[in-house]
């Protein structure tokens, strides 16, 4: 490109960012400033808020900022939502500003934007919006802020929801973590109910992929209810482009079974994925279930097992009960191999809690987990230990202990991560919670960062709308994980700011 | 340096002039209208249970700690409260993940509300839900009279004195249109 054209491009995103800007602060102002112009008690008056066939505003915001002493780094992400709804019809936009983000990228845009109109049977959506068919198998559109997830989709969506029918078509470009790809998709998802007991659903997708050609996922679902009993199954098939020989098609299955009486259920599920990556640069459509816990603690996370939908099977298990009221028990057991029966993750947890005499909970818990996808193939041993004490009905305070031995086959290295965290909180206004890491890492290789970290929390509720949380310390690097899907979350030695409000 | 004087901005109004915008008590939303399945597959719509009590909108997930703790408080709340007409409604937004383990996790929890799965989280973005558990408490004229995020033990305290607010209010509000009925029928 020549350095004209370089420069004019260069022009052309500053003055983006600075209209963006513009707009952004001119909406802020707009926004903030209207509560004083609405709810002034002179206009109030002259205005009927309780009419129903008035416009109903709502808005939200969350604010994230930390900074780094260490290395005067700071990272800021700020979503602001904002919609109208009146009678059928919602309108709605949301602004994002990152400054930077946690790759050090700065950028703010009009992420999402949509029109609504809500029909008893029939609901279409012009602009962005999210979706999921069955289980995800096929298609699943999502936001998760923690994950800095977002794929929404940018087009139409019809849906027609009638008794024991439904239908949705849908076309649209999916957002990857910067940019929209420009590679529309058209698809459609529905069901229908033969009996009470029984509901059969099919989808079908269709995309054309740059530079690679036409992918479609098709598949049909069976939901079977019973007394006591559940069935889900379902079925799909990837077919890459015929020109692309070398990538073969590909094949996905889901089912689950639940069985359950009252203070007591199981849920047995079983997976089989194979050569079912469906992603588009740094896009992934589909999001099926990855059979492994989703657990309540820090460090039974932090080798989550990473959903692999080229090669893998398996199965997992989980119990709930209630044998005694004060009493509750969980165990669950996972498993998946690749399709030459490697094991490649597997984990048996088991945790039981006790109510004593509404003075205090305590929870314990094990987990032996072995991850593959780990460097070494190391096998985990983790307890944990929850103590609630209630000194009061709104005063309490909480003990956690959370253990991790780490053990690597190749060798007797075996080294520990422990978090203690002491907390004490007053409904519903304020809590307080010191917690502590350490690591023995450093003693089985060369190691130059910390060994312990410590950091203060503070949790407010400003009345009912604004929830604000601060943290002042460091905190270890490391991922976060939800649904099979991780991303790494960044070191802490500062503080940081979080604030939640609602309008 | 302008990035930073940009974000001290941002700080600066959402420190100090967001507690301005505390809505004064007489203003009332609207509870947005949805419907969404419950665990055996039926179709549950806001607007069919308004008129016989209070509802709760409960947003939680099987992976939320203080949810689940939250939840299993609200149960106890809920047995008391029932039979006045107060109900329920725990909305899961689990993913495709974890959604297999949500009933047995109800059914094994013996919690006895209504639990509606919110597939793509439309409810939550309707609400403006920024984290969870958050609660939303629905008079019977369908207006929002509480809301709070997180849960911190002894919040159920709070709830069921609002509860019991809006309980007094109902009351009060039927025995002043059987009051005035009497009155029309003497006259």
């Amino acid at each position: 490109m020549s350095k004209r054209k370089l420069q004019k491009k260069k022009r052309g995103k500053r003055m983006k960012m600075v209209k963006n800007k513009i707009v952004f602060l001119c909406l802020s102002f707009v926004i903030f400033f209207s509560p004083f112009v609405i709810f002034d008690s002179s206009l109030a008056q002259d205005l009927d808020f309780s009419d129903t066939d008035s416009w109903e505003i709502s808005a939200s915001n969350q604010l994230e900022y930390s900074l780094d002493r260490k290395n005067h780094q700071d990272i800021f992400h700020n979503w602001f939502d904002f919609n109208w709804t009146y009678d059928l019809y919602d309108v709605g936009l949301r602004y994002e500003a990152h400054q930077p983000d946690d790759l050090g990228k700065t950028y703010q845009e009009l992420s999402y934007r949509y029109f609504d109109l809500s029909g008893e049977f029939l609901k279409l959506t012009v602009g962005n919006y999210y979706v999921m068919f069955g289980r995800g198998l096929i298609l699943r559109s999502y936001e998760n802020r923690d994950l800095r997830h977002d794929n929404n989709l940018e087009g139409i969506k019809g849906t027609i929801d009638l008794d024991g029918f439904d239908l949705t078509l849908l076309g649209g470009t999916p957002k990857g973590r910067y940019e929209r790809i420009n590679d529309p998709l058209h698809a459609v998802d529905g069901s229908i109910a033969f009996f009470d007991w029984m509901s059969l659903g099919g989808s079908y997708l269709r995309t054309n992929i740059t530079d690679f050609g036409f992918v479609r996922l098709y598949g049909g679902n069976a939901t079977l209810t019973f007394p006591h009993l559940d069935l889900y199954g379902e079925f799909a098939r990837k077919d890459n482009p015929a020109e692309r020989f070398i990538e073969k098609d590909g094949d996905g299955i889901y089912l689950s079974s639940n069985i359950y009486y009252t203070g007591f259920g199981v849920s047995l599920e079983y997976k089989d994925y194979e050569r079912f990556d469906f992603t588009n640069r740094d896009v992934t459509y589909n999001n099926p279930p990855s059979l492994t816990k989703e657990h309540l603690y820090s460090l039974l996370n932090r080798h989550a097992y990473i959903l692999n939908l080229y090669d893998e099977r398996g199965f997992q298990v989980q119990t709930t009960s209630t044998p005694h009221e004060k009493l509750s028990l969980l165990a669950n057991y996972s498993y998946t191999t690749d399709h030459k029966d490697k094991m490649i993750f597997s984990e048996i947890y088991g945790e039981a809690e006790y109510d004593y005499k509404d003075l205090a909970t305590i929870k314990g818990g094990f987990s032996r987990m072995e991850n593959k996808q780990v460097e070494g193939s190391p096998y985990y041993l983790a307890p944990v230990f929850d103590l609630t004490y209630y000194l009061s009905g709104q005063t309490s305070i909480a003990f956690v202990l959370e253990h991790l031995w780490t053990n690597k086959y190749d060798g007797d290295l075996t080294y520990y991560d422990q978090i203690i965290s002491l907390g004490l909180s007053h409904s519903p206004i304020i809590s307080l919670t010191f917690t502590h890491e350490r690591t023995t890492e450093w003693k089985t290789r060369d190691w130059s960062g910390k060994k312990r970290w410590f950091v203060t929390t503070l949790g407010l509720s400003l009345g009912e709308k604004h929830n604000l949380s601060l943290s002042i310390g460091s905190r270890r690097a490391g991922k976060v994980c939800s649904g099979g899907v991780c991303t790494a979350r960044p070191a802490l030695d500062g503080w940081e700011l979080k604030l939640l409000s609602q309008f | 340096m302008r990035i930073l004087f940009s974000k001290l901005i941002f700080l600066f109004l959402f420190l100090f002039i967001f507690p301005l915008s505390v809505q004064p008590k007489d203003k009332k939303t609207t509870a947005p209208n949805f419907v969404a399945k419950n665990l055996d597959g039926e179709k549950v719509e806001l607007k069919e249970l308004l008129g016989d009590g209070p509802i709760l909108l409960s947003f939680w997930a099987t992976w939320c700690k203080p949810c689940i703790k939250e939840l299993n408080e609200l149960q106890k709340v809920y047995k008391k409260y029932k039979k006045k007409g107060f109900e329920i409604l725990a909305i899961d937004v689990d993913g495709p993940r974890s959604r297999s383990k949500v009933k047995p996790m109800v059914k094994g929890l013996k919690w006895e509300f209504p639990v509606l799965w919110d597939k793509s989280k439309s409810i939550y973005r309707k609400y403006h839900v920024l984290g969870i558990p958050h609660t939303v408490l629905i008079d019977k004229s369908g207006e929002i009279r509480y809301t709070h995020t997180t849960y911190r033990p002894g919040d159920e305290e709070v709830i069921k004195k609002k509860i019991e607010e809006l309980l007094d209010e109902q009351k009060e509000a039927s025995e002043k249109k059987e009051g005035e009925k009497d009155e029309d029928g003497e006259k």
